[in-house]
Formats: structure tokens, C-alpha cells, sequence
């Protein structure tokens, strides 16, 4: 708590000289509900290092207050901070009475947040991912309405994403050394278990680590800091889930020094918002803590949260228009049930043990050991020498038809024969998974083997951590942090097959190379697989991390300032298990050991320009070793790593402006950051890509990775928060941001089929992308809220709020911005160009496609009784009343990978020689937002 | 505070609407621009070439480049077999000469064009491409233009019968003025080493 009271301090604190003269103010702290004491409320006097917590009557005193006017600012977890103007006069202790202190709404709509979080989009807990699971415990005006309300349209702060955050529990990182963003699935559902959260933003000071620049989340469990009692609710939703019962218990310390909190909750859906969704989840948590005297507590942590959840595909607009938003091409009906392919399941616990000790009132130590082991699966069908089983795979649709044309370059796909397939195309009648013809086709196999499979991608993962917390009030006006971590990972991935479909076994061969390249492990040559077998790849991943900072921050009476530094080393290996085809010499054992050494420095300040207004500044400098994933482009095949990879070197800078006054608060920021010399591998199944060989029409496993991509973010952000009367509240937010790319990055295809013995880093250069200038993509980056929340004092209360979103922009496919895009394979490796191209076409062809702007409006209100001792909650929500239909992300098809298929795939020639637009084969694929939805919950406390 | 709060929204807005660029900033990659193209899709099968604006010129015997038409794409063609013993010529040199380019209207002119071979067998069975910058286009003046021989990559005896060649690209930029190019096949009728079959296709000028 004293932490957490610091912490706070920061910002605006500043040391009076105080007269000695008894003048002071008191109060006693209750909940507005229930009329009970609270205990443990952080008061401060604004613009001074005085605070006071609140005792177990709720009273707190402060004696010695020079005279004037003053502000005390009343905060705790939960509950909406207040902010009291008082007149201190001297000699005289003022009575405040009794300071009711109302429940904070804000915890109900985490609730529902909850919801955004869990659904990343990719098949590797990447895509669009929105930064609002970091925000849930901010209470900045404009980082609520970041999360709650543009949440939904996966708006991210800053346009910055989830690994340039950190999310902590107890001080252990949660980010996943893997791909850098945590698994928010490993904690969900534990809303009321994860409630005591500390939240910083951009690369202001935490005190348990360095960070990143988008900001920090701490998540506490220690079992002591829960407020005693219990609580059980139950909601129902239309989102990722249909139903959620939540149940958590908190005993408060006993007269022996034990305390412990109990949690579970089970989240269920037969489909979701999306077709197919089906969704399940069970979190559990228990923690426990015994202090054994003022200076010792032990805690103990365990978490266990299983989730599975049917994903939903992206689709091209010909898919949506034909089958509509909702549309999901990942299931099919199997004896009246909806099955989904592509299904997700993390399974992670994490078990913490946590030692407190205080040495005196000035310094803490806080060691953590962790401990986590599990499984993540992304399921999905595999197929040999057979159709694709994919009901929108492109042959089935009718653009496949109106999008021909014949070798001299003629239009056809209005021919009377194309135009009659196309209205017969496959997918108009059969938009599903045919899972009994999947099943036929495996049961009449000549060799008994299956033809289709359902596999998993699975990681398995097994990590430790240690690390401790140092904190120290070195002087009055001096504090400082540090810690040290320790991680060490082992990371198993491998393909897991789960159901042979009605086969008696699969084959485990490479559908493409030829002879001994089929084989995915050389050891084990023509292997027959099995439910529960290993196949395909099967490699180790090992990472070891140490990373250390110190934090020294200043308080005086105009300024306070900080610097922070770190220092941080880490160590990656991959070890095949298989030996690949492809690979035989560098693919199994261990490769060599890479390692990363990396160094942060930041600083800021905050100017006190009066008590109620204040200049905020920081600057962030650090390099970022790249993310395990990042370092082999190809694992699953071998144990290449490219010769320049390097880690990032991350700047940002912002700077703000800040009211507070009891009626209103605001702030205006603007930020840069700059991310210099990234490097993104991304695999992806493509459709004959082009490495030379002739379209075979079968798709194909490519890895590909671009280097030295930069990113350049620049914006402004604004909050305010202003009570119009004591029931009405107003609030403004808003955002403007650009956020591109500064760079032109190389990009290199890994193409397996032309391994050789002597070539076993087979890749295809492609040169430098053009892609600087062009938006990032995934996220609006222009935002406004405006909402009005009236707050009856019978304790119900509404709110409403319209948000705008724009400037949402498509993920552009770099390949296609090569030169290897305008020259015509015709003549092979030469610069002639396709002789029908020009300037303006090329230009209009990659133009980078803006998502329409749109407006959200959603309403929330909530209401609560008190009857006995138990307080009975409801709370509601409605967002996107209007059922807005709208895109929040979608990515550039590569398989047009030259300007004459990209040009031909999307329009015509008509008789005037003018373009016109037809419906393309490889459209672009996109996401989209949920249309209205509506979540209720019913609580109990008692 | 009202004021400052209403001039913090004024600053933001302003911000927002005037501060940032909004014209798009991206270069994409540049398209090379093609100046001639010629596929030769307008082909009679087995007829003398008479495509519009090349010169087909017989310069030793009297055979000349035909039209070919092989799986309905169009190519120029020449041989100096002929199946009968009595047409067979000793000698012969045979031109096709692509239409003037000038060569001042643009930098950086590359040409490329495909070829392939059939029955090749010697290396004085050859294909070359001269330029000359002082032919006038009137074939009675060929004499007197100067002709220079262009390095490039023709088929040879060991690539597969009616396999195209790609010639790479070749560097005109050099060239100032009136340019013609030309197609020179060398060969003899009497002479079974020399009497092999040339195709030519898909040539491209471009800058």
C-alpha cells in the first residue's frame, strides 16, 4: 500500500514548509452504500508529500496544515475518487464528517471488457490486438474511454502495441518472451481476483520495472489487500460468450496473520457473436497469504485458467456480401452440431509464491518466485492430394470464374461458360465445413490412412521466474526502486494431431518437395501418425532473460523529477527434434546460441505551475532485443537466424498539460515515438507463391521476414472530465495520431523446396520494400468520445456516449511493394516491366485501403440495493446501439504477387480501354467489429 | 477554468484539423515505361513476314523470316532448310529490322527479346543483333548504314529444341538519335551444321 501511496505521490506532490500550528482537517471515510467504514482510503493534500490512510473506523487526521485553501483528493480501489476543496484555518482542526465514498462503475465494465481482450484475432495471439487490457485500472479520462469505449473498434494508445507495454503480476512480467504481448486468457474471467491493479502510462515511472513505452500494468493478488467480504454474480452477454457466473471470496487478516482470496468463474457459449464461435472457460484462483510479523509476510499464488474458443475466420467483401458479417468459413455441421476447425485453448497455470518484507517504514523488499507451465493449441485441418477442404477457398467462388483471363491477356470472366459457373459456384450452396464428406473421403481411403486431418499448433511452455523488488524513501525527498528478474523458458512446439476424421492413421510426409524432402524427420522416415502423435515439426525453443533497473525519483516543491535506467541480457536457442527433409544438417539438435545485450534510459518531470496546474514531461530511450519469434524466421523447419538481426532502438518523448481541480480534470498530450529497425516474420499459408516454379495451385508454408522496419508515431491526445452539477457528468475525449512507416525494410521468403545440401538458407531476396509513409495498420487512429453520466443519489446511474472512429487503415503486404512486383517473370530476372503498366495504375493498384470512418454510441447504467448486510447490483450496458456494421482490421492478400495478376484479378479492360473494377479472386480479408451487443450483470456482495 | 478548458479544446482541435499533413507522402516503386512491344500475334501461319513497320530482308540468298503460329501464340522464324534438295541455298543472310526509334526523347533504353532454337548444331549457325543509328529506314540505302554487333545471349547448342532464351537485358542507352535494331541469322541450306531453325519473340523496348 505504501507503494502504491508513493506511486501516486509522484505526480503531483510537492514539500511545504509548515507553520506549527495545529491547523488541520478530519474526516471519517464510509461506503455510501453499505454506511461501512473503509479502511486503508489513500488521503492526500494536493500539491504536498501529506497522506494519510484511513484507519479501520475510517477516520484520518491531519494535524499540521499551513493555512489557505487547500485540496484533499480521497482515492482507493473501487471506489470513485473525490477531490475536496477545504479552508484550513489557523488553530483549528476542521470536521469534514462523514465523506461517503461511491462504488466505482468502472469495475462493472471491466467486465465487459474482458470480452475484447480475449479475442485476438490471430492464430498466434497477434492481429489487432487492442491495447484496452492494459488500461482496465486507469483512471485517466481518456485512457477509460480509450478502453471502454474504443475497445470495441481495437483502438490501441499511441498505435503502439501490446509488447511495448508490460503487464506484471506481482512485479513478474506476464509478457511472453515468445512474441513479446501477454496472454491475457491466462488470468480471465478472474475479474474480481485481478482488481488491484496499478497502471502507468507511456513510459512514466512504475515502480517494479523499467517498461516499455506504452505503459505498465500491475496486477496485485496479495491476499491481504483484498477488501473482506464476497461476492457473486451472473451475467449474460451476446459477445465471445453468451453466459458468465463468477464467485470470489476474500477473508480479510485474521488475528493470526492469515488471509486468503478465493475465486471461479465459468464463462460458456454455444456461438458467440460470430457463426461457429463456441466458447468455454473455467478460471480458478486461490491466494493466501501469512504474515508473521511487521516486517515478514509470505503470499502464495496459484492461477488456473482454462479457455477454448472457436475462432472466426476474416473474410473478402465477396464472401460478406454473399453470406453476410457474421459469416464464420471455420465450421461445419457434424450430426447437428456446429463444429469449429479453428479452435483455441490455453491452458497456462501459474503458481507464485511471494515474500514481503518490510525493513523498516522507508524499505521494502518484495521477492517472487513463479513458476507456470501449460499448453496453447490453434487448431486446424490438414489435407493430403486432396481438395481444400476450405468451403472459401478461391475455386469455389464465383469470382474465380469472373476474374479469368486467357494467355493473350483478353478478358473471358464474362464468357457465357464463366459467367454460368459463376452462378453455380460451390460456395453459393456449400459455405461450410463438409465434415461428412471429410469423412467419407477418409473412410474409402485405398490405404487406409486419412486424407484430412484435425491437428493442433501447439506450444508448450515451461517457464521460472524469480525477481525482487527493492523500494526505499532514501530522504524526504528522494525514492528509489529497482529489481532484478530472472526467466528462463523452455518452449516445446509441435504439430498434435487430434482427430484422424474417421481414417485409420496419416501420413506424416511434406505434400510438397520431392523424395527424402517429404520427410519432416529423417530419424523417423515414413511414419505412420496417430490421435495424440507428434508430426510435422517438433522443436525446442530456449530462452533465458536477466534483466535489472533502478529508479531514482525526486519530489520538490516545483518539480519533481526521475531517471530510470536498465540493463537487460538475453540468451535464445532453438533445438530441433526432428530432422527435416528439407534440412538434414542444420534443422535437428541445438543451433548456436544468440544472445541480446540491451540498455534503457528514461527521465521526465513534472512542473508545478500551481496547485491545479502542471506540465508533465518524458523521454524514453532503450533497445529491445528482437522476440523469440522473431529470431528463427523458419523454426518449425530449421535453425537459420539471419545475420542482421538486430534489436530495436526505441525513442519516445511526450509531453502534457494537466488540470485538476475538484470540478475538473484534464489533460493534453502530444507524443512521439520512433522504433527503429524492427523485424516482423510472419508465416502464412500462400497460394502459389512465386519462387520460380511454375503455379502448381496448391498453397504453400511461407515464412517471411522483413528487416530494419521503422515506425514513427505522432499525436495528440486529450481527456476531460468535468462536472457539470453534483449528478451530471460530462466527458471529452479524443485523439489524433499518425502512425506509419519510416523505413524501406528488406524482405526475404524462405523457400524450402530449394534447400540443397549446399544450400541450407534457402531464400529469396525481394530488396527493399517502398513501404515508408504508408499507415500502420489494425487500428483507428483518430478517435473523439463525448458522454454525459448522470449519477442519481439513490444509486443508480446511466450514462450514454458516442464515439467517433477514423482513419482505420489496411495491413499492407510489403511483397507487393518491391520491384519484384512490376517486373514481368517473363523474362526472368530482368527489370522489363509488364509493357501494360504505368505510373498512375501501379499507384492506384497499391494504394493503401481506409476503413470508413463510423460512429458508436453505447449506454450503460447500473443500479444497487442494500438489503440486510448484502448489497444487490445490476449493471448493463448497451454498445453500438445503432448496429453499426464496421471493419477493424483486415490485411492485403500476397498471392497477387505481380502487377499483372493484381491488375487482372481486380478489374477489366472495357471496349474504351478504360479499368473497370470486377470482384477480385484475392481480395483483401477483413475483420469486423461486433455489431449491437448488450451485457447484464447481477451481482451480490456480502 | 472554464477558459482554459475551452482554449485546451480550441488547441486540440487545431491541432487535430491543421497540424498533421494530409497529402500522402508514399513512393511507390517506379514502373519501367515500355516504348515497343512487339509479340508478333497478328502472324499468318507460314507466310513471309510482313509485320507492320520491320523490314524483312533477305541480304544473301532469297530466303526471309516467316510468321509462325505455334499453339496460337505468333513468332518470326527463320531456317535455311528447306525439304527440298533443288531450293537449298549455300548461303544465307537474312534480316529482320525493327521500325526507327529516337533515341533522344528518353535515358536509359534496354531491349529484350526471347529466342529459341531448333537442330542447332554449330556455333557459326548464328543469331546477332545489330544496331545502327544511320539507316535511313529505306532498305535500298542498307549499304550504306553502318551496322554494330550487340553482345547478347542467344540459344545455344545446348539448350532443348523451341526452348525460349531470355536475352537479357540490353543496354541501348548509349545510342543517340535514329535507331534501328535488327535480327541477323546466318546460314546455309547445303551445309546440314548450319541449317537450323531460329524463333524470335516477345521483344520489348523499354526506359
Amino acid at each position: 500500500m505504501r507503494k502504491l501511496v508513493f506511486s501516486i505521490l509522484f505526480v503531483m506532490q510537492v514539500v511545504f514548509v509548515f507553520a506549527q500550528s495545529g491547523s488541520g482537517v478530519t474526516g471519517k471515510v464510509v461506503d455510501s452504500k453499505t454506511q461501512k467504514p473503509l479502511q486503508n482510503v489513500v488521503v492526500t493534500i494536493l500539491n504536498s508529500p501529506l497522506t494519510e490512510l484511513t484507519d479501520a473506523s475510517g477516520k484520518f487526521t491531519f494535524k499540521e496544515l499551513s493555512q489557505g485553501n487547500q485540496v484533499l483528493e480521497i482515492k482507493t480501489q473501487g471506489y470513485t475518487e473525490q477531490m475536496i476543496p477545504v479552508e484550513i484555518v489557523s488553530g483549528k482542526i476542521l470536521d469534514l464528517g462523514v465523506v461517503l465514498f461511491v462504488e466505482d462503475q468502472t469495475q462493472e465494465q471491466q467486465l465487459s471488457l474482458v470480452t475484447i481482450t480475449e479475442n485476438d484475432l490471430g492464430d498466434d495471439n497477434s492481429g489487432s490486438e487492442s491495447t484496452s487490457g492494459l488500461l482496465q485500472a486507469s483512471r485517466d479520462v481518456y485512457q477509460q474511454a480509450a478502453a471502454f469505449n474504443w475497445g470495441q473498434a481495437r483502438f490501441r494508445i499511441r498505435g503502439l502495441d501490446n509488447e511495448y507495454g508490460t503487464t506484471m503480476i506481482n512485479g513478474v512480467s506476464m509478457n511472453k518472451i515468445y512474441d513479446g504481448r501477454p496472454q491475457w486468457s491466462n488470468w480471465g474471467g478472474l475479474n474480481d481476483a485481478t482488481r488491484n491493479q496499478e497502471f502507468t502510462s507511456g513510459s512514466a515511472p512504475s515502480d517494479y520495472t523499467f517498461g516499455g513505452i506504452l505503459g505498465t500494468q500491475e496486477i496485485n493478488t496479495r491476499a491481504s489487500i483484498y477488501r473482506k467480504g464476497s461476492r457473486i454474480s451472473f451475467s449474460g452477454t451476446n459477445t465471445n460468450y453468451s453466459w458468465r457466473t463468477m464467485g470470489t471470496h476474500a477473508s480479510g487478516m485474521n488475528a493470526k496473520g492469515w488471509a486468503f482470496v478465493v475465486s471461479a468463474s465459468r464463462r460458456w457459449a454455444e456461438e458467440g457473436y460470430f457463426e461457429g464461435t463456441d466458447y468455454s472457460a473455467n478460471s480458478l484462483f486461490a491466494s493466501v497469504e501469512k504474515k508473521f510479523n511487521d516486517h515478514h509476510s509470505l503470499n502464495f499464488t496459484s492461477i488456473y485458467a482454462q479457455n477454448y474458443r472457436g475462432k472466426n475466420s476474416p473474410n473478402t467483401q465477396e464472401v460478406t456480401d454473399i453470406a453476410g458479417v457474421k459469416y464464420n468459413s471455420y465450421w461445419g455441421w457434424q450430426d447437428g452440431e456446429k463444429r469449429n476447425s479453428r479452435v483455441k485453448t490455453v491452458e497456462e497455470p501459474i503458481l507464485m509464491l511471494s515474500h514481503y518484507w518490510k525493513f523498516n517504514s522507508k524499505t521494502s523488499l518484495n521477492t517472487n518466485l513463479s513458476y507456470q507451465i501449460g499448453k496453447i493449441g490453434n487448431s486446424r485441418l490438414d489435407f493430403q492430394g486432396q481438395d481444400n477442404p476450405d468451403p472459401t477457398y478461391y475455386r469455389n467462388l464465383p469470382s474465380f470464374y469472373t476474374t479469368q483471363f486467357d494467355d493473350n491477356g483478353n478478358y473471358i470472366g464474362n464468357s457465357a461458360t464463366n459467367v454460368l459457373e459463376a452462378s453455380r459456384a460451390k460456395f453459393l450452396t456449400n459455405r461450410q465445413i463438409n465434415w461428412n464428406e471429410i469423412y467419407d473421403a477418409n473412410r474409402l481411403s485405398t490405404d487406409g490412412n486419412s486424407y484430412y486431418v484435425l491437428y493442433e499448433d501447439r506450444t508448450d511452455d515451461e517457464q521460472f521466474n524469480a525477481n525482487t523488488i527493492l523500494t526505499s524513501q532514501l530522504s524526504d525527498n528522494v525514492m528509489m526502486n529497482g529489481a532484478v528478474n530472472f526467466r528462463k523458458l523452455r518452449s516445446n512446439n509441435f504439430q498434435y494431431l487430434l482427430d484422424l476424421l474417421g481414417g485409420n492413421y496419416y501420413k506424416d510426409f511434406d505434400n510438397f518437395g520431392t523424395g527424402s524432402q517429404q520427410e519432416p524427420d529423417l530419424n523417423n522416415p515414413n511414419r505412420r501418425v496417430y490421435e495424440g502423435d507428434k508430426f510435422g515439426y517438433n522443436y525446442n525453443l530456449y530462452a533465458t532473460t536477466i534483466d535489472a533497473f533502478t529508479q531514482f525519483k525526486f519530489t520538490y516543491k516545483k518539480v519533481d523529477f526521475y531517471m530510470a535506467q536498465s540493463y537487460s541480457k538475453a540468451y535464445y536457442q532453438r533445438e530441433g527434434l526432428y530432422r527435416n527433409g528439407y534440412y538434414p544438417t542444420n534443422s535437428f539438435g541445438k543451433s548456436e546460441k544468440i544472445s541480446f545485450d540491451n540498455f534503457g534510459f528514461k527521465g521526465g518531470m513534472t512542473y508545478k505551475i500551481s496547485g491545479r496546474h502542471f506540465i508533465d514531461l518524458n523521454g524514453y530511450y532503450a533497445t529491445k532485443a528482437p522476440n523469440l519469434r522473431n529470431t528463427f524466421p523458419n523454426a518449425r523447419a530449421n535453425n537459420n537466424v539471419y545475420d542482421n538481426l538486430e534489436s530495436e532502438v526505441i525513442s519516445s518523448t511526450d509531453a502534457s498539460y494537466i488540470i485538476k481541480t475538484p470540478k475538473m480534470k484534464m489533460r493534453l498530450t502530444g507524443f512521439y515515438s520512433y522504433i527503429k529497425g524492427s523485424t516482423e516474420t510472419s508465416f502464412f499459408f500462400a497460394d502459389a507463391i512465386d519462387d520460380g516454379s511454375d503455379d502448381n495451385g496448391d498453397s504453400a508454408f511461407v515464412a517471411e521476414t522483413i528487416n530494419g522496419l521503422n515506425k514513427k508515431n505522432v499525436g495528440v491526445e486529450f481527456g476531460l472530465e468535468y462536472q457539470l452539477s453534483k449528478t451530471i457528468k460530462m466527458t471529452l475525449a479524443g485523439t489524433y495520431g499518425e502512425f506509419t512507416y519510416d523505413s524501406n525494410p528488406t524482405v526475404q521468403l524462405n523457400i524450402d523446396d530449394q534447400a540443397t545440401a549446399t544450400n541450407t538458407f534457402p531464400i529469396r531476396d525481394y530488396g527493399k520494400a517502398n513501404m515508408k509513409n504508408y499507415r500502420q495498420p489494425g487500428m483507428p487512429q483518430t478517435a473523439a468520445s463525448f458522454g454525459l453520466e448522470y449519477r442519481a443519489p439513490k444509486f443508480w446511474w446511466i450514462g450514454a456516449n458516442a464515439n467517433y472512429l477514423a482513419n482505420n487503415y489496411i495491413d499492407v503486404a510489403p511483397i507487393l511493394r518491391t520491384d519484384a512486383f512490376l517486373q514481368d517473370p517473363t523474362f526472368g530476372n530482368s527489370g522489363t516491366p509488364f509493357y501494360e503498366a504505368t505510373q498512375e495504375r501501379v499507384d492506384q493498384l497499391l494504394e493503401q485501403e481506409k476503413f470508413k470512418d463510423f460512429t458508436l454510441v453505447n449506454l450503460t447504467g447500473g443500479k444497487s440495493w442494500k438489503v440486510g448486510n448484502q448489497t444487490f447490483g445490476f449493471f448493463a450496458s448497451i454498445n453500438n446501439v445503432f448496429d453499426i456494421t464496421y471493419k477493424t482490421g483486415g490485411f492485403e492478400q500476397a498471392r497477387n504477387s505481380s502487377f499483372r495478376q493484381l491488375n487482372q484479378d481486380v478489374s477489366h479492360l472495357d471496349t474504351n480501354g478504360a479499368y473497370v473494377a470486377h470482384t477480385p479472386s484475392f481480395g483483401p480479408k477483413y475483420f469486423y467489429g461486433f455489431g449491437r451487443t448488450y451485457f447484464v450483470n447481477l451481482y451480490i456482495n456480502f | 477554468m472554464k477558459k482554459i478548458s475551452l482554449y485546451a479544446i480550441a488547441a486540440m482541435c487545431a491541432l487535430a484539423f491543421t497540424g498533421c499533413t494530409s497529402e500522402s507522402d508514399i513512393e511507390n516503386k517506379q514502373t519501367k515505361r515500355t516504348l515497343f512491344i512487339e509479340n508478333f500475334s497478328d502472324n499468318t501461319d507460314n507466310t513471309n513476314l510482313d509485320t507492320p513497320g520491320w523490314i524483312n530482308y533477305a541480304q544473301i540468298g532469297t530466303y526471309k523470316f516467316t510468321e509462325e503460329i505455334f499453339e496460337g501464340n505468333g513468332y518470326a522464324q527463320f531456317t535455311s532448310f528447306q525439304s527440298q534438295a533443288s531450293n537449298r541455298q549455300p548461303l544465307n543472310v537474312a534480316w529482320l529490322i525493327s521500325p526507327a526509334f529516337d533515341m533522344d526523347q528518353q535515358e536509359g533504353e534496354k531491349l529484350v527479346f526471347q529466342a529459341a532454337h531448333a537442330f542447332l548444331s554449330s556455333a557459326d549457325n548464328t543469331l546477332e543483333l545489330m544496331v545502327s543509328t544511320d539507316f535511313d529506314g529505306n532498305i535500298a540505302n542498307f549499304n550504306q548504314a553502318s551496322w554494330v554487333n550487340i553482345p547478347v545471349k542467344t540459344p545455344t547448342v545446348f539448350n532443348d529444341f523451341y526452348e525460349y532464351v531470355n536475352s537479357g537485358e540490353v543496354d541501348l542507352s548509349r545510342f543517340q538519335g535514329t535507331l534501328h535494331f535488327a535480327f541477323k541469322v546466318k546460314g546455309s541450306g547445303t551445309n546440314q551444321n548450319l541449317d537450323a531453325t531460329y524463333q524470335i519473340d516477345n521483344i520489348r523496348l523499354y526506359y
